[in-house]
């Protein structure tokens, strides 16, 4: 394992050599000139993990989401490079990394715009480092956009990076937000954030569903599950406020019921003791 | 001969219509009876697993949790979290039946608690006594469920119409299936509920420990001038009201508009000492201009500026052009994760965006805990899977299974392409936790 990996450096570093001798001036287009700390996206930590997966730190998916992964092949590259290992990409490491690896960024940013399969060691040829090649179907190739591929992503001007809160799926943040727009979108922002924060704490109290579908699709829960509401397509208001829940905002102060006064007459309901009206929405316990 | 056209012409629309609508009719049913059916389904479970549940209590109490006690009770655990999976489809949502939905809760975490994390020991003298407690309550809710399950098939009650009751407008007072349930709640509801409150916690008891708070009670005033100060929003109309009785907590919520840009900001603050416990402000963010790292310094030096001091960034995750950040409060070298802070800052010019920090409130009393380990990292270390590649490693506090604050060893470490965090006891080199690190 170490023997490979040393292998593979000193392989990586002889190329790198060779190109950085024939490429000298290739540093001007690197890295913006940000500090690049865990838990970023973005293009440069695209460029990032590719310039660390040349050199094989990095042996995880290019995909823009400084994770544990990176981080740790950070850490390695910046003690073999006798940098301070602290996990963040500043300037001198920054320096170092561009001096040692080649970034070929049309390669890497096309194949993460067509979701392929790639990776990026150094001393591979390109070509045969992408899942259109690793599928080994040439005709695909000639037809640009390719059928089977993502052909929308192909025309995002601005790369997604898929970054989740820890315990959540992106169809659970989907189907929350579903929830959220059809229950609450014409409330206030922080009303739908408390919408969220509801389906959240039901999820933790022992008197409901344990999981976001459960709670959602409890039946009479929610109004909006009942006449087919849900299915509307949300907007990305709903989809922040779910962020915001999910990242432990409670704007109902741990409410695990709400009602609108206007429509609701079950005497029960308003029975709960209440903490407070958001919105059009009475929020209780 | 053209009245006749008419006649045939008519009889057949007709025809056609009253077929048409008999088939809808036909449709309909069938979805309807679909619904009702698995009504029914998840109703009969339930009682089911009662039933088991019920017995396994009574086997448990004859063998002790060694040995074959252990089985029933790891079975109970699993048949309590079926039970409470058929409640979740019923249409009880509206309905009095949270004290039973709690005693399934309660039986289910009693069970793993007994079965699961104590391994091999005996019960303890109390753990009887809850025993005994959960076993006559299971078999009142037995009964009761029995009872209704009974008057359903004799007068062929629907499900359906238990769901038409309680979404209509009238309060639903005559239906047989509602105060059944109704009536094995109350029975539930009438025990002495003598539980460890370890059993019954969750999360959101986070909410109720912030009654503890201490200070001087503020004004409504002074909590519109503490969010002003915290917010930094000179020109906002300021709104406090106080929270309602649910809330747990005394406090007041203050609604700041700022009209000029069509912003608002949300603040909730406690009565006692005129602590902020969140605030949230939404405005529409620009094209990301500062780095997750400058956006973490930004949290940073808000914290240090309104006086939250020795906190340590813990986590960092950017969302598109807003920066989230969790700060834990470090007494000397421990690390406190459950007195956290959480903030939103925005990734266009570094404003703090949202801000939370009700775990930081509740947990005031962790600082007092003894933060001696008795191992030390080297022997904690002994008890971990050794193909785990320990990269970091510091003392920390948790919250346990059981909600209790515990000093612990936390190691995070390296397995393949996997990271852990590994928490081991400190004081009896036990694993409290591993966790796989997602994010």
């Amino acid at each position: 394992m170490q023997k490979t990996r040393q292998l593979v450096l000193a392989i990586g570093l002889g190329i790198a050599f060779v190109w950085s001798a024939a490429f000298a001036p290739n540093a001007a287009n690197a890295f913006s000139p940000q500090v690049i700390q865990k838990g970023a996206t973005g293009d440069d930590v695209v460029e990032l993990q590719a310039r660390l997966q040349y050199i094989g730190f990095y042996r995880g998916k290019i995909d823009g989401v400084f994770g544990w992964q990176t981080y740790w092949a950070l850490r390695n590259f910046q003690q073999r490079y006798g940098l301070k290992v602290d996990g963040l990409a500043g300037a001198d490491t920054k320096k170092k990394l561009v001096s040692v690896t080649r970034y070929d960024k049309k390669f890497v940013m096309d194949n993460i715009r067509k979701g392929n399969r790639f990776t990026y060691y150094g001393g591979v040829p390109l070509q045969r480092q992408t899942s259109e090649s690793y599928r080994g179907q040439p005709s695909k190739a000639g037809a640009p956009g390719g059928k089977g591929g993502q052909p929308a992503a192909n025309t995002a001007k601005k790369t997604n990076y898929n970054h989740l809160p820890a315990g959540f799926s992106q169809s659970d943040i989907n189907l929350m937000a579903n929830a959220v727009y059809g229950e609450a979108r014409g409330e206030p922002y922080i009303g739908q954030v408390a919408v969220a924060a509801v389906i959240l704490n039901r999820i933790q109290s022992p008197l409901f569903p344990d999981t976001v579908a459960g709670v959602i699709f409890q039946p009479g829960a929610f109004t909006a599950v009942q006449d087919g509401q849900i299915w509307l397509t949300p907007n990305q208001q709903a989809k922040q406020a779910v962020l915001d829940a999910l990242n432990g905002w409670d704007p109902t102060n741990g409410a695990l019921y709400y009602f609108n006064p206007d429509k609701a007459t079950s005497a029960w309901i308003w029975s709960r003791p209440q903490v407070g009206k958001i919105g059009k929405h009475i929020f209780t316990k | 001969m053209v009245r006749n056209v008419i006649i045939a012409v008519l009889a057949i629309a007709l025809i056609v219509t009253g077929y048409w609508g008999y088939r809808e009719h036909r449709d309909k049913n069938a979805v309807l009876q679909h619904a009702e059916n698995n009504y029914q389904q998840a109703y009969h479970d339930l009682t089911y697993y009662i039933d088991k549940i019920h017995d396994h209590l009574g086997t448990v109490l004859a063998t002790g949790s060694n040995g074959t006690g252990a089985n029933d009770l790891t079975e109970i655990w699993r048949l309590s979290a079926l039970a409470r999976g058929d409640i979740g489809q019923l249409p009880l949502t509206l309905l009095p039946f949270n004290k039973t939905a709690e005693l399934l809760s309660n039986i289910g975490n009693f069970s793993y608690q007994a079965s699961v994390k104590n391994g091999k020991q005996p019960l303890k003298p109390e753990d009887y006594k809850q025993l005994e407690s959960l076993y006559k309550q299971s078999g009142t809710v037995e009964k009761s469920l029995r009872d209704v399950q009974q008057v359903i098939m004799d007068h062929h009650l629907r499900w359906m119409d238990v769901e038409m009751a309680l979404a209509s407008q009238k309060q639903p007072a005559d239906n047989q299936v509602i105060d059944g349930l109704r009536a094995v709640d109350q029975k539930v509801g009438n025990f002495e509920n003598d539980w460890d409150p370890a059993v019954t916690r969750t999360q959101l008891n986070e909410w109720d420990a912030l009654k503890n708070l201490t200070g001087r009670p503020i004004s409504k005033k002074d909590a519109q001038s503490i969010v002003r100060r915290f917010l930094n929003i000179q020109n906002g109309k300021y709104v406090a009201e106080p929270l309602g009785k649910g809330s747990g907590f005394p406090a007041y919520t203050v609604t700041v508009r700022e009209d000029r840009y069509g912003n608002t900001a949300v603040a909730t603050v406690a009565r006692k000492g005129g602590h902020v416990v969140w605030f949230v402000k939404y405005r529409d963010i620009k094209d990301r201009r500062i780095s997750l790292y400058r956006a973490s310094n930004a949290a940073g030096a808000f914290l240090n500026r309104h006086g939250f001091k020795n906190m340590a960034l813990i986590k960092s995750d950017q969302y598109d052009n807003v920066g989230v950040f969790t700060f834990a409060r470090k007494i000397g070298d421990v690390w406190d994760y459950p007195a956290s802070i959480r903030m939103k800052v925005a990734l266009d010019n570094g404003e703090v965006l949202a801000f939370d920090d009700r775990g930081y409130l509740a947990h005031q009393s962790d600082a007092s805990l003894p933060l001696k380990p008795a191992i030390t990292a080297e022997a904690a270390k002994k008890g971990m899977n050794q193909t785990i590649a320990v990269q970091e490693q510091h003392l920390a506090i948790i919250e346990n299974d059981l909600g209790n604050p515990v000093l612990c060893y936390e190691f995070i470490g390296t397995k393949g392409s996997d990271t852990y965090r590994v928490l081991v006891n400190a004081a009896d080199g036990r694993q409290e936790k591993v966790e796989l690190m997602t994010a």
